[in-house]
């Protein structure tokens, strides 16, 4: 025979319960309040147009540069990370804008403004809070001028044909993001040493998670940045005009708020290009800016 | 019987004869009505909440009409009057122009509200009237400048409905719809309308 329930067992009983399940309805509701999306506006629209320069009717590139605003740290949210980086013994600092802070997405209309189709090109480069990642600076120079290859572009990139007048909208998804971040980390902070040119053509041609190869310099407890700078570039062979729009969410609150992209007093910086920590030799030559 | 004594006797058969009969009640006295009003519980209670919000406007052009649960706590104070305090929220579908296409978002109001009611019989006609906060469950509105950066904004709900008693006394089921304003997101009217259950202790 069990003991008695007595009023005092049932309250012993029933208050923690009480306070436990009123703690996971507070939490359920913080995480559900932080975890909306917040959605932060385009600089500018993107457009081409006809290249006054050109002999051949050609239309110029379109390129800028959308830099997540994201706040400072604290001192106390500063000491964190160094005392994170020192108890996983990590050589290199832990980002502040990592990708455990940020699911990021982002969304772009594409629209034809001729009266005939046009073949298109938009394609997303950047980087972390380390360094960018630019194509062009991954070419061997060493190599006879017809066999230099310029690497992927990060996101994007393939030619979108576009009938007259028409408009096609699409999405890089939270988990093509992240699978960015961690091209940018393995290109420009953990390459293979032997070989840095080498690795973008390693790590962009393979999805993660069904081949490590490129990755292998990755320490394993490496906490991975997110992709914080995005350098958007336009092309076409006629007048197309590109909308985009980056949707965030934030569970870890560090977004600065008013929500203006590229702003100064964000903790990412701001600058036209950012040197990674492991540059590939032609950015050695490159005057800094 | 003398000659004389005669007339006397004629007089009192007639009287006897003639005398008021007494009323005999054979009706019985009419029932109370069933069921009967003054019976239904009153004082606390508590209604949970199931319709649609919808936004018209200009904020109605990139917002479809909502699934909306809520939910009222209040207490009668008069067989007439009450007052409730408000919690409702409605997912809704964004329908902005592109590039943010397939986006939806939250909105949730509270608020306090007073309700005059008219008993008839097992039915109750109602109106009520309250103010509080309305909220957005991110700023997805703003490239449109319905919402300018803020997710609260002031509420002001007034409406009315029909209510219907059950046989049971604590519980009533009841159609609802109200008017909304959000002053603070481009003085955004909507209208919500749900179908409720209510206990009342």
């Amino acid at each position: 025979m069990g003991p008695a329930l007595t009023r005092s067992s049932v309250a012993e009983y029933a208050c923690p319960m009480r306070a436990r399940l009123l703690s996971f309805g507070l939490v359920m509701l913080a995480v559900g309040a932080c975890n909306n999306p917040v959605y932060v506006n385009q600089r500018r629209p993107l457009g081409t147009m006809e290249d006054p320069m050109s002999m051949n009717g050609g239309f110029t590139t379109d390129r800028d540069l959308f830099v997540l605003p994201v706040r400072q740290p604290t001192m106390e949210e500063a000491r964190r990370l160094l005392d994170e980086q020192t108890r996983l013994g990590l050589m290199d600092p832990i980002p502040w804008a990592a990708q455990r802070d940020f699911q990021i997405q982002i969304d772009w209309s594409l629209k034809n403004l001729e009266d005939r189709e046009v073949t298109a090109t938009f394609a997303v480069n950047g980087g972390t809070e380390f360094g960018d990642y630019d194509p062009a600076l991954y070419v061997d120079p060493t190599v006879r001028e017809q066999d230099q290859v310029v690497p992927p572009d990060l996101l994007g990139g393939t030619p979108i044909t576009l009938k007259a007048n028409q408009t096609v909208n699409g999405l890089f998804r939270e988990d093509e993001l992240a699978e960015a971040g961690l091209d940018l980390e393995a290109i420009t902070r953990y390459p293979d040493t032997a070989n840095v040119l080498s690795t973008p053509f390693r790590v962009l041609t393979r999805r993660s998670s069904a081949s490590r190869v490129g990755y292998e310099q990755i320490p394993a407890n490496d906490v991975t940045p997110a992709m914080v700078r995005y350098t958007l570039s336009l092309g076409a062979d006629g007048r197309v005009a590109l909308d985009y729009g980056v949707r965030v969410r934030d569970p870890n609150g560090k977004l600065l708020r008013p929500l203006e992209p590229n702003n100064d007093a964000g903790y990412v910086s701001t600058a036209g290009t950012l040197m990674p920590p492991v540059a590939p030799p032609a950015a050695m030559m490159m005057p800094t800016p | 019987m003398s000659r004389a004594l005669r007339p006397l006797a004629t007089l009192a058969l007639v009287l006897a004869v003639a005398a008021p009969v007494r009323a005999q009640v054979i009706t019985e006295p009419a029932a109370p009505p069933f069921p009967n009003p003054k019976k239904f519980a009153r004082g606390f209670f508590a209604q949970g909440e199931v319709g649609t919000m919808m936004f018209f406007g200009r904020a109605g052009r990139f917002a479809a009409p909502g699934f909306q649960l809520g939910a009222r706590l209040g207490y009668d104070i008069l067989r007439w009057l009450s007052v409730q305090a408000r919690v409702q929220g409605a997912t809704m579908d964004a329908t902005l122009p592109p590039p943010t296409v397939g986006q939806s978002f939250q909105t949730y109001v509270y608020d306090a509200e007073v309700r005059l009611s008219v008993q008839i019989r097992r039915w109750q006609l109602f109106a009520e009237a309250g103010a509080g906060l309305g909220q957005l469950s991110s700023n997805v509105l703003d490239r449109v400048q319905v919402t300018q950066g803020q997710q609260l904004s002031l509420a002001v709900v007034a409406g009315g409905g029909v209510d219907f008693h059950t046989l049971n006394r604590h519980f009533s089921l009841g159609l609802d719809a109200n008017y909304l304003y959000l002053h603070h997101f481009s003085q955004t009217h909507g209208l919500t309308i749900d179908a409720y259950l209510r206990y009342t202790h």
